[in-house]
């Protein structure tokens, strides 16, 4: 079975706890993700959105389906080939939490080069930042930037690699409105300027729509997919969904 | 760079961690340099001499005991042989007797002997004003006496004070006398005017009994190699002797000044072992403490693609790091202090006068290597689970423990436990000095395994603790329950040095508490006498003394199975009212076939020592001499009564044993029991220790005597007064060591813990808290986290302290009661308890963001 996708998911099942307590995160979830797309994935809490994000990422193993990241089954790898494969083709950008206290933007940016032992090239880097409008904030610890300029060094550090995939764990959820249409100015440039294939968790609307395409998510099944719509169309959808689940 | 910047982010939580590993590469440095310096010293008296003989000394070097001396004809042999080796221009035999300069009644401390006035040029001394001693009655003073030639001058003997005239100073310390021999070299001379044997024997009031001869110093000429003559010097003394040159005529320091260096040797190395130990478990619990702290830290930088061998490799480095940094501290401050902490230690008496510290380099070296192998060692353990983070984590809020206690640590905790029972059972089979051993190693054990074992412990504990508690309406109890429980190894890493200080501050009291109650239970029961007197200003008593003293006493000597030392005690037969006889009969111990004269049949001693105890059907070699011995010495001996055993006397003599009873146990002088006035006349040196008497003792009958009474009571509580300070010293400095790292590492922990849970307290701030209530919960749950740190610490140190007495019983057939030192625990838990609180509400005192439920992220 050959695909495009940069990213493919193949009736994906998860399940958590046994017994009584089972819990099924993911019902068999099957979606494909293609290179320059930027698609947003929406839902309840507990719909499954997040470990959906999370197996597509190979940081929880499936309990069956198949996975497959540039090509690469993820399923046939060992903890060390899903690291190497995380530093190399994969980038995070998560709510809170994202970079590292003790180092500046820049080295934070840099940091996946060198856990990956390359040299980091001082224009990649400062490339980097500048792609997120921070090229003069390299020198600041995170503790000296805002909550959105946090989250657009973590960007910066997520493109260092030029992965294959970007994943976004609510990027803006920590975030006021302001910063947040920053932070999803940044990440629809790449999408538009490098063909950067984006996935983005999400319970927000308004971030949603910064997306090409949303997939709703309900008790670990897809239950719908909107393409290019407004914020006060996706949440529509999205309340309409709830009714009928 | 990531374990460098993360040093320079977390620097005030690792400053404790630094603080710990800088003192303990600077008590290593001390330690190390002293230990490397106290090496035994060639002493003055015979700096001159580059070749020095002494007879074999005993196989065991603890024993501290003088080597068996050379009966005197052999001595006068092997000199005169020694004489005639080329490039040897003189042979010199040591004479020496126990002699004390008396000033205004008091003896002058520091020269314990009088030598032979020819043996002063092995020291390269010259008279600096009169005449040398030549006749009975004359003495040569050191010049730093202040005494001139001509001063009527008293010296304490062992039979009593002597008057004695001053008829010169020479250039040094010292006390000299006449030659009990006319000339250095050749056979026994004319005895005339001999005025060590008359000194010696005034009491014996017989020739020939001026002692062995302990030492043989050699002057070679100018021209001779000293090297060379040692090697032809080795071949004439053959198994007679030893030959010593350069430094290793330091083997003929004082007997005192070795055991004085071996006390040091112990005190230095409990205290490194102690500071190192304590310094891996203080680094084990920060790290352990810190990498929790850094969770989602580590799980991002997995996330981000570090692999575990990059994460592990990043706490090893950070300490490796803090390592260095420490050693660079520690290493010149260890430097600095060694000079001063060896001027204390020769005051206190941990090491002798002559110590001096050799600043040997590799000390430093070692000193700085085993500091980064200490932090290396502590923070293994968190490394590992550091690597074990997985990139979840970055995802997770970790306020619950997963798994409190791994497999691997309660596997680790159980194996601590079961080898502290395991030393513990040895204990109660160890011997006299080990016992202590044996007991702070079980400690040690315990201490590891009830921090490993804590998590699981502590929250059941807590629970146990508060549930009188539990009822009410607040909410203390309920979050301090809830924490503690939730996280289990958070409060397991604040609890664990308060474990450890309670546990060895306890401990090491009780230890010495229990040892001093037997020893005290022992005196009091052993004699029942009404005063004591012991010696003061002197070594021992003289039979002077010991006549005004008017009581039970034994005097002291020691007789020589080849080269190995036996204790042995002379009695008269008064003692035999406090003696049990088992089998034979005292009756004809005193009978000694010696007479009043000691003289030896044979005319040429045995170049050899006399061969191992024989069965008793052996000829008797020398005279035969009645004992006693000890049931407990019988049976290690293989001896009986009616058994026949040729030895060695003090003076080097052969004389036969010939045992006539064995004695019950219990506190006897020593093993074998001899009649006194035989060892009166074979050891003309030899001082009683103590003298028990019924009647009260006056202390004017002991003026001038170097005699001090004391009621029995006191003698009971003060115990050996001298041996007692340094045990108490010993302990003050081990307690203060283990409990200050300790009490270090409590504030460490207490202020990380503060720091790292500025998120929990803002919550509870946001939840309705008042700043007081947050501060009285942290201050709760600190103290119950050092409630149950210090009730885990007494369970270890009753453990301890229970094998060490259960040791104690055994080995001396006494139930010896446990001591347990309430005060010490009281004002241990009191300190812990006051430093943890204050260091675990401060932060939130100080810091607006955890107290403030408006400060935002």
């Amino acid at each position: 079975m050959t695909s495009t996708a940069t990213v493919r998911l193949h009736a994906v099942r998860k399940t958590y706890g046994t017994g009584a307590n089972t819990v099924t995160a993911l019902g068999g979830v099957s979606a494909e993700f293609t290179r320059g797309s930027f698609t947003a994935v929406m839902g309840a809490s507990g719909s499954g959105k997040s470990t959906l994000l999370q197996c597509a990422a190979g940081l929880d193993a499936v309990d069956s389906g198949q996975i497959t990241i540039d090509g690469t089954d993820l399923a046939g790898l060992s903890e060390h080939a899903r690291t190497l494969l995380r530093r190399d083709r994969i980038g995070f950008v998560f709510q809170a939490y994202n970079l590292v206290g003790a180092l500046t933007a820049a080295q934070n940016t840099a940091l996946p080069l060198r856990l990956a032992r390359r040299a980091p090239q001082a224009a990649a880097v400062v490339q980097a930042l500048a792609e997120v409008g921070l090229a003069e904030r390299a020198g600041h610890y995170p503790a000296q930037l805002s909550g959105g300029e946090q989250q657009r060094v973590a960007i910066a550090r997520a493109l260092i690699t030029r992965p294959a995939v970007l994943f976004a764990d609510e990027p803006t959820g920590a975030l006021d409105s302001t910063s947040s249409a920053v932070v999803l100015a940044a990440l629809r440039r790449l999408v538009d300027a490098h063909l950067q294939t984006v996935v983005m968790v999400t319970h927000d609307p308004v971030a949603a729509a910064a997306a090409d395409r949303v997939l709703v998510l309900a008790d670990g099944r897809l239950v719908d997919e909107i393409t290019g719509a407004d914020p006060a169309r996706i949440a529509a959808r999205l309340a309409r969904g709830a009714v009928a689940a | 760079m990531i374990a460098l910047a993360s040093l320079r982010e977390r620097r005030r939580s690792l400053l404790g961690t630094l603080i710990t590993l800088a003192v303990a590469v600077a008590v290593l440095t001390i330690c190390g340099l002293l230990l490397v310096s106290a090496r035994p010293v060639t002493p003055d008296r015979y700096a001159a001499s580059p070749v020095l003989i002494r007879p074999v000394p005993p196989s065991d070097p603890e024993a501290f005991t003088e080597p068996r001396p050379w009966p005197k004809e052999q001595a006068a042999a092997l000199t005169a042989r020694l004489a005639a080796v080329p490039g040897v221009s003189a042979a010199v035999p040591v004479h020496r007797f126990y002699a004390q300069l008396l000033r205004d009644g008091a003896p002058v401390t520091g020269e314990h002997e009088a030598y032979s006035w020819s043996s002063a040029v092995l020291g390269g001394y010259r008279l600096a004003a009169g005449r040398a001693p030549a006749a009975a009655g004359d003495v040569a003073l050191g010049e730093d006496l202040g005494l001139p030639p001509g001063a009527r001058v008293e010296l304490l003997t062992a039979a009593g004070p002597q008057p004695f005239t001053v008829t010169g100073t020479v250039d040094g310390s010292g006390i000299w006398v006449g030659d009990p021999v006319s000339g250095t070299v050749g056979g026994p001379g004319s005895r005339a005017g001999d005025a060590v044997t008359a000194v010696s024997s005034a009491r014996v009031g017989s020739g020939g009994a001026g002692g062995g001869v302990p030492v043989i110093g050699l002057l070679i000429g100018a021209d001779a190699d000293p090297a060379a003559v040692a090697v032809a010097v080795t071949g004439v003394v053959g198994a007679e002797g030893v030959v010593l040159t350069g430094d290793a005529r330091g083997a003929l320091e004082p007997v005192g000044d070795a055991r004085t260096r071996w006390i040091g040797l112990q005190v230095l190395s409990a205290l490194a072992a102690l500071g190192t130990f304590v310094s891996v478990f203080i680094v084990a619990s920060t790290f352990a403490f810190a990498t929790r702290q850094r969770h989602r830290e580590l799980g991002l930088l997995r996330l981000l693609g570090a692999v575990p061998r990059q994460v592990r490799g990043w706490v090893l480095g950070e300490v490796l790091l803090l390592g260095l940094l420490g050693g660079a501290i520690g290493v010149p401050a260890g430097l600095l202090a060694a000079g001063p902490v060896a001027g204390w230690l020769v005051r206190t008496g941990f090491e002798p006068a002559s110590f001096t510290v050799l600043y040997q380099p590799v000390v430093p070296v070692a000193a700085l290597a085993a500091g980064v192998l200490v932090a290396l060692v502590g923070a293994w353990s968190a490394a590992r689970r550091a690597a074990r983070v997985g990139p979840l984590a970055a995802l997770r809020e970790a306020a619950v423990d997963d798994r409190p206690v791994s497999r691997v640590r309660l596997l680790a905790g159980a194996v601590a436990l079961v080898g502290a029972v395991a030393v513990g059972v040895a204990a109660t089979r160890a011997s006299g000095a080990d016992l202590g051993s044996y007991a702070l190693y079980a400690a040690m054990l315990l201490v590891v395994a009830g921090s490993l074992l804590a998590p699981l412990l502590l929250p059941r504990a807590v629970r146990l603790l508060s549930a009188p508690f539990a009822g009410g309406r607040g909410a203390t109890v309920l979050l301090v329950r809830q924490h503690v429980a939730t996280a289990a190894r958070r409060s397991a890493s604040a609890a664990a040095p308060v474990l450890l200080c309670v546990a060895f501050t306890v401990l090491i009291g009780g230890m010495v508490q229990t040892t001093t109650a037997y020893y005290g239970l022992n005196r009091v029961t052993a004699v029942d006498a009404a005063a004591v007197v012991v010696p003061d200003g002197t070594p021992g008593l003289s039979d002077a003394a010991v006549a005004a003293a008017g009581g039970l006493s034994a005097l002291p000597t020691t007789l020589y199975e080849g080269a190995e030392p036996l204790p042995a005690a002379g009695v008269t037969p008064a003692e035999h009212t406090v003696l049990t006889v088992v089998e034979g009969d005292l009756a004809t111990l005193h009978r000694s076939p010696m007479g009043g004269s000691p003289e030896t049949t044979s005319a040429a001693p045995p170049a050899v020592p006399v061969g191992p105890a024989g069965s008793g059907r052996t000829p008797p070699a020398g005279p035969l001499v009645p004992v006693a011995v000890a049931q407990g010495f019988a049976a290690s001996a293989g001896w009986a009564v009616g058994g026949r055993h040729p030895v060695s006397g003090p003076d080097g003599q052969p004389i036969t044993l010939e045992v006539v009873a064995v004695l019950a146990g219990g506190p006897l002088p020593a093993g074998i029991l001899l009649d006194r006035a035989v060892v009166r006349a074979m050891d003309p040196s030899a001082l009683t220790s103590v003298v028990y008497s019924d009647r009260p003792v006056p202390a004017a009958v002991l003026a001038g005597l170097g005699g001090r009474p004391l009621s029995a009571a006191a003698y009971a509580g003060s115990g050996q007064e001298e041996d007692d300070r340094l045990v108490w010293v010993f302990t003050a400095l081990l307690i203060g060591v283990s409990a200050g790292f300790a009490l270090l590492a409590v504030v460490n922990t207490m202020l990380m813990s503060t720091t790292g849970r500025a998120g929990d307290l803002r919550v509870l701030r946001l939840s309705g808290a008042t700043r007081r209530q947050v501060l009285g919960l942290l201050a709760a749950e600190t103290a119950a986290v050092v409630a149950t740190g210090a009730a885990l610490g007494l369970a270890v140190a009753v453990a301890a302290l229970a094998a060490l007495a259960r040791g104690l019983s055994v080995q001396l057939g006494v139930a010896v009661p446990m001591v347990i030192p309430w005060g010490t625990l009281a004002a241990t838990v009191g300190v812990c308890l006051v430093l943890a609180v204050a260091a675990a509400t401060l932060p939130a005192l100080g810091s607006r963001r955890a107290a403030s439920p408006s400060a935002g992220v």
